[in-house]
């Protein structure tokens, strides 16, 4: 047991306590002048940066989304109006109380000039002089409004200043010849943010509101910023904000690139609670401690649709921090400590803008619904998605406008990858390719077309009722004869059929980054899970009324349901019909613009499913199928006549200037009134391939020759004889 | 009644009470300004008062000796439970300190202290602090606490448990030379250690010793509870006017920077009523460790004054620019109810052996000539 210890330790306390207590003395007694002109003088802001976001770019480095400044002017109370601070000290060294009320009478009456600007007010006596005649020499900028005068009784009475006391109407006056906007519309906004936030009860939000940036002015123009600069002394409390605006670069990308939208309300709850929902110009010292780059302001925007959205963490950016201290009597801002923030990554498109555009007008000159897919057959890189109609991203915000966008013609469909049709005799391909590769049939094999198929109501060819005669494979292609794959149908077994379309990528989602819909391969299988599935919803129907008296509506569900069973049930096998469906792409067969291209690149590649996709570099390795050249031969012999020889269905389109390969379709959609989708799809040149085209006309009466093949005419004009496209087109100059 | 009233300890439960109140205070100021509506941070500080004062009682009834037997079991739950929070802790800033039973968060690192109090003197009393081997089984046992605590990470508070130890240690009788060496190693080892530190370990001391260069993460806080503190003058500002008005950027008012917040609102008066009543505890402590009977009884009563005085110090140095910022927080002051729990256990065991190991004068005089 050591006494001698704890004396020590009683000694090492006494010592500690009186460093402690000399040095609150020091710092209270001896440094209180110094400390308490910090305090007076300076503030401290903790503002944070917005990132700028990244580009979308197409593949030649053309810019096609991007963010564009627009300034606003704010101001901020706590500095743009003194008579908060000076109301507050007025209560705090006179004792006095509704301080503000009544400067803001005062205000009213110098407005409405029964006092002039340069009246005094009369505040009462003063019992502590000394203090307040310190302060206003030191700081007289922020007590300028404070004047001490002695009466004759020797009593020390305050006086407030109107002019200095109401500096803000000279600054309002200030901004409204340089804006050119009339003084009495910047008045009024300023006292409707002064009142709103008067009214406020908790003292930290009347802060917070206080050193909130308020915007008075939106849309100011740049030149003016410079002019409000150059003045930036004599404008107490007013800030120029930046904001940044998403622009895009037309209708034609409308659907690839997106846009944007602001956080809903759960979002940024969920923010919140994390910690990671910031301000522009004032945060709680919480923020500060854990700032991270990954935060929101309340009104961000995020990116909703397209490649803005799947594309937003990268093209985000995080943001920045800087710590300013700001002198309230020189006026000046130190930046003490600013964290950069980092711009988003950009994002470069396998798109070519030109194409794209050009195929949009295509579309558009023609007023056709529909859409274009431009592919590189061995890539799998995307040149153009069109889809249209489109709309204009940057009108979106629009509610009304929006509002147009939801009727037909349905721009916001998008055509090219995320809708399916009826493929019509492009699905040709996938039963030649299934017919030729099985060996149910050769290049040799003969079929004789009467101009239909065992029942001339029901499997008809579209020259009916005329008859192509005896053909060929390659002939069938050429003359688009539907009674040949009839015939090739009924001799194929089913499965083998179906499975060489889904090796093919008919009713699978092609890869897109902005995602693709499947479509709809009716198999075997399909259609026995479609019987089973009604039967079994029709059975969970009965359980659920079992025993109750059922109400009608549900009495009227059981009895449809009850019908679509039985059409089921008498299909749920596999007929022929719908081999023979699925030879010429109709029936329930819906296949994307996308999957088409798809298809018909495995025929100009030699035979690889390739990766697609809309992003460069996200390019994967292709799937080689195994098929036979001399099968792809075949095929491509019969697309070639198709354009180049008389009666090629293809022949009077001009494509063959471009010495393109191609397969048209008509598809039937509606027996009653006619309308058909008319497809057309080929590479070019068919020799060597350089682009896969495919191009969709939503419901026209005509056949797709017709329609379709010569807006393909006029893209891979714009692709080929064009001497700057055809210069920088990458396509002729593939990376890889 | 009366009578319950003599029998309690009034010379600890009055400053206890005092500072208590003073905390509940100044953290319903600070709360008020911390966000709209205020968060509830005072009226949790009141319901950890009172389960602290319920602590205490609970402690009386417990009785000396039975604390005593109970002292080896308190510290191996509570090695226990750090080890638990190492492993199922809930993350704050990156840190594992807590865990979360519900709404409460429970600081294993606290209680700790208290455990450290009560048991390790049993490891050096009647004669052991002469032996080596239990000397070096003392230093062990705290340089695993220190290395438990420091993995959450907590390093302020695991390197509160070295001087703490040292102090216990030197009281208890073991010889200079080890407490010497020891020191000597802790002293070399340091810097050496320096860069194993996690970042924001390293940018607090380096914030501390270069103030200019490091202004955005640490020092500015520094900064900012100098100048509130300064500005207080001699009587302050007035409570509610502190620096939520001036400066806007005080972090932390509410738990380690909350001496700042009553020294700039009470100013100088206000700061020094804080010291006194901690150090009346401290050296109340140390009185009792002078004349208790057991030697149990004196080196837990300097455990005691030992704890209260290293958290004091190093937190008030903190706030007035005398120390980097650590995690430490001030007794019965700090927002906290681990804390507030702690405080009013251990000045438990300081009633307790004020009441109970009372020597009797001729005891004392034995001892004493």
């Amino acid at each position: 047991m050591n006494r001698s210890a704890i004396i020590l330790f009683a000694l090492v306390c006494a010592v500690a306590m009186c460093g402690l207590i000399a040095r609150l003395i020091q710092m209270q007694v001896f440094k209180f002048e110094y400390y308490e002109d910090i305090a007076e003088r300076k503030r401290l802001r903790l503002e944070i940066l917005d990132a700028e976001r990244g580009t979308i770019y197409d593949r030649n480095g053309v810019p096609l989304a991007y963010d564009r400044v627009t300034y606003d002017v704010a101001v901020l109370i706590s500095e743009f109006d003194p008579t908060f601070e000076i109301a507050k000290t007025l209560e705090r060294e006179l004792k006095l109380k509704n301080v503000l009320s009544g400067l803001d009478a005062h205000l009213f009456s110098v407005l409405s000039r029964n006092h002039c600007l340069n009246s005094r007010i009369d505040c009462g006596i003063v019992h502590n002089p000394a203090r307040l005649k310190t302060l206003k020499e030191k700081y007289p900028l922020k007590y300028g409004a404070f004047e001490l005068i002695e009466t004759p009784e020797g009593e020390t009475r305050l006086f407030l200043l109107s002019e200095v006391l109401f500096q803000r109407l000279e600054v309002l006056a200030n901004l409204s010849k340089t804006l050119n906007i009339e003084f009495e519309v910047l008045f009024k906004k300023t006292e409707e943010i002064r009142n709103r936030i008067m009214r406020t009860t908790n003292a930290y939000e009347r802060r917070y509101e206080m050193n909130r940036p308020q915007v008075i002015v939106s849309g100011v123009s740049r030149e003016d910023v410079f002019r409000l600069e150059l003045d930036a002394e004599r404008l107490v409390g007013v800030v120029v904000l930046e904001r940044r605006k998403r622009e895009y670069r037309g209708e034609a990308f409308a659907h690839i690139l997106g846009y944007m939208r602001r956080l809903n309300e759960e979002e940024v709850e969920k923010a919140r609670a994390e910690g990671r929902i910031v301000n522009r110009a004032y945060n709680p010292p919480e923020v500060f401690e854990k700032f991270c780059g990954d935060s929101f302001f309340v009104d961000d925007e995020v990116g909703a649709y397209g490649v803005e959205k799947y594309f937003e963490p990268s093209l985000r950016g995080k943001k920045g921090a800087q710590l300013l201290e700001h002198d309230i009597t020189t006026r000046r801002y130190q930046i003490l400590d600013r964290i950069e923030p980092s711009r988003g990554e950009d994002v470069y498109l396998t798109i070519d803008a030109g194409l794209q555009e050009a195929a949009y007008r295509a579309l558009k000159e023609r007023g056709i619904v529909g859409a274009v897919v431009l592919l590189h057959p061995t890539t799998g890189e995307i040149l153009a998605l069109v889809s249209h109609p489109s709309f204009d991203p940057n009108r979106i915000k629009d509610a009304e406008y929006y509002r147009s966008l939801l009727e037909a013609p349905y721009p916001l469909l998008e055509r090219a990858a995320k809708s399916s049709y009826a493929p019509g005799s492009t699905m040709k391909i996938a039963a030649s390719i299934a017919g030729l590769s099985e060996g149910t049939i050769t290049s040799n094999t003969y079929f004789e077309c009467h101009g239909y198929h065992k029942n001339p109501n029901a499997f008809r060819c579209w020259v009916y009722p005329s008859a192509h005669g005896p053909q060929n494979i390659e002939e069938a292609l050429k003359h688009s004869c539907n009674v040949f794959f009839f015939q090739l149908a009924d001799m194929i077994d089913a499965e083998k059929l179906v499975g060489w379309f889904k090796r093919l990528g008919i009713g699978e989602p092609p890869p897109l980054e902005i995602g693709a819909t499947q479509g709809i391969l009716p198999t075997p299988e399909w259609k026995r899970k479609r019987y089973e599935n009604t039967v079994a919803r029709l059975n969970d129907l009965k359980l659920k009324i079992k025993g109750q008296d059922a109400d009608d509506s549900l009495k009227e569900k059981i009895d449809s349901l009850e019908k679509i069973t039985a059409i089921y049930r008498e299909e749920s096998a596999w007929v022929p019909g719908d081999s023979r469906n699925l030879a010429v792409g109709q029936g329930a067969i819906l296949v994307s613009p996308l999957q088409v291209a798809r298809m018909f690149a495995v025929v100009a590649n030699g035979g690889s499913l390739v990766n697609t996709h809309i992003v460069l570099g996200n390019s994967k390795e292709s799937e080689n199928l195994n098929i036979n050249p001399s099968v792809l031969e075949t095929i491509k012999n019969g697309l070639r006549r198709a354009v180049f020889e008389t009666g090629g269905t293809a022949n009077k389109s001009g494509l063959a200037r471009f010495g393109a390969y191609a397969k048209t379709g008509t598809a039937e959609v509606n027996k009653k009134t006619g309308s058909n989708n008319g497809w057309i799809a080929g590479f070019a040149p068919g020799d060597s391939p350089k682009v896969v085209f495919v191009v969709l006309v939503e419901q026209t009466t005509k056949h797709g020759g017709e329609v379709a093949a010569p807006v393909a005419a006029e893209i891979l004009e714009k692709l080929f004889t064009n001497k700057k496209t055809a210069d920088e087109n990458v396509v002729l100059s593939t990376k890889d | 009644m009366l009578y319950y009233l003599r029998k309690i300890d009034w010379a600890v439960v009055l400053p206890s009470l005092a500072l208590s109140a003073i905390g509940v205070f100044f953290i319903a100021d600070a709360a008020n300004y911390m966000g709209s509506p205020p968060p509830p941070f005072a009226n949790r500080q009141l319901l950890w008062f009172f389960i602290s004062f319920v602590f205490y009682i609970g402690a009386m009834v417990l009785g000396f000796k039975r604390l005593k037997r109970l002292a080896p079991s308190l510290f191996a739950v509570c090695c226990a439970l750090l080890v638990a929070v190492l492993i199922c802790g809930t993350s704050c800033k990156g840190a594992k300190r807590w865990i979360a039973l519900g709404w409460f968060n429970l600081q294993p690192s606290e209680f700790i202290k208290l455990a450290f109090i009560l048991f390790m003197p049993l490891l050096l009393s009647n004669g052991r602090a002469k032996k080596l081997k239990f000397v070096l089984l003392f230093f062990s046992v705290t340089a695993s606490i220190v290395f438990l605590i420091a993995a959450e990470p907590d390093l302020g508070t695991s390197l509160l448990f070295v001087p703490l130890a040292l102090t216990i240690a030197l009281t208890a009788g073991v010889k200079r030379r080890i407490i010497v060496a020891i020191v000597l190693v802790v002293t070399i080892a340091a810097p050496l250690l320096f860069n194993h530190l996690r970042p924001y370990q390293k940018e607090r001391i380096l914030a501390f010793t270069n103030p200019e260069q490091y202004r955005l993460a640490e020092s500015y806080q520094i900064r900012q509870a100098e100048v509130a503190i300064g500005s207080g003058g001699l009587f302050g500002k007035g409570y509610g006017n502190g620096t939520h008005n001036a400066l806007n950027l005080l972090p932390a008012r509410h738990t380690d920077f909350i001496f700042s917040l009553i020294a700039e609102e009470w100013g100088l008066v206000g700061g020094v009523l804080v010291l006194v009543l901690l150090f009346s505890l401290i050296f109340l402590g140390i009185t009792t460790a002078i004349y208790a009977n057991s030697e149990y009884g004196r080196l837990v009563a300097l455990g005691v004054s030992a704890l209260l005085f290293f958290q004091t110090v190093v937190s008030i140095a903190m706030n007035l620019g005398l120390a980097p910022v650590t995690g430490i927080p001030l007794p019965f002051l700090t927002y906290g109810g681990s804390s507030m729990i702690l405080c009013w256990s251990s000045v438990a065991s300081l009633s307790l052996v004020r009441l109970n190991d009372k020597p009797s004068l001729v005891e004392y005089c034995l001892r004493d000539c």
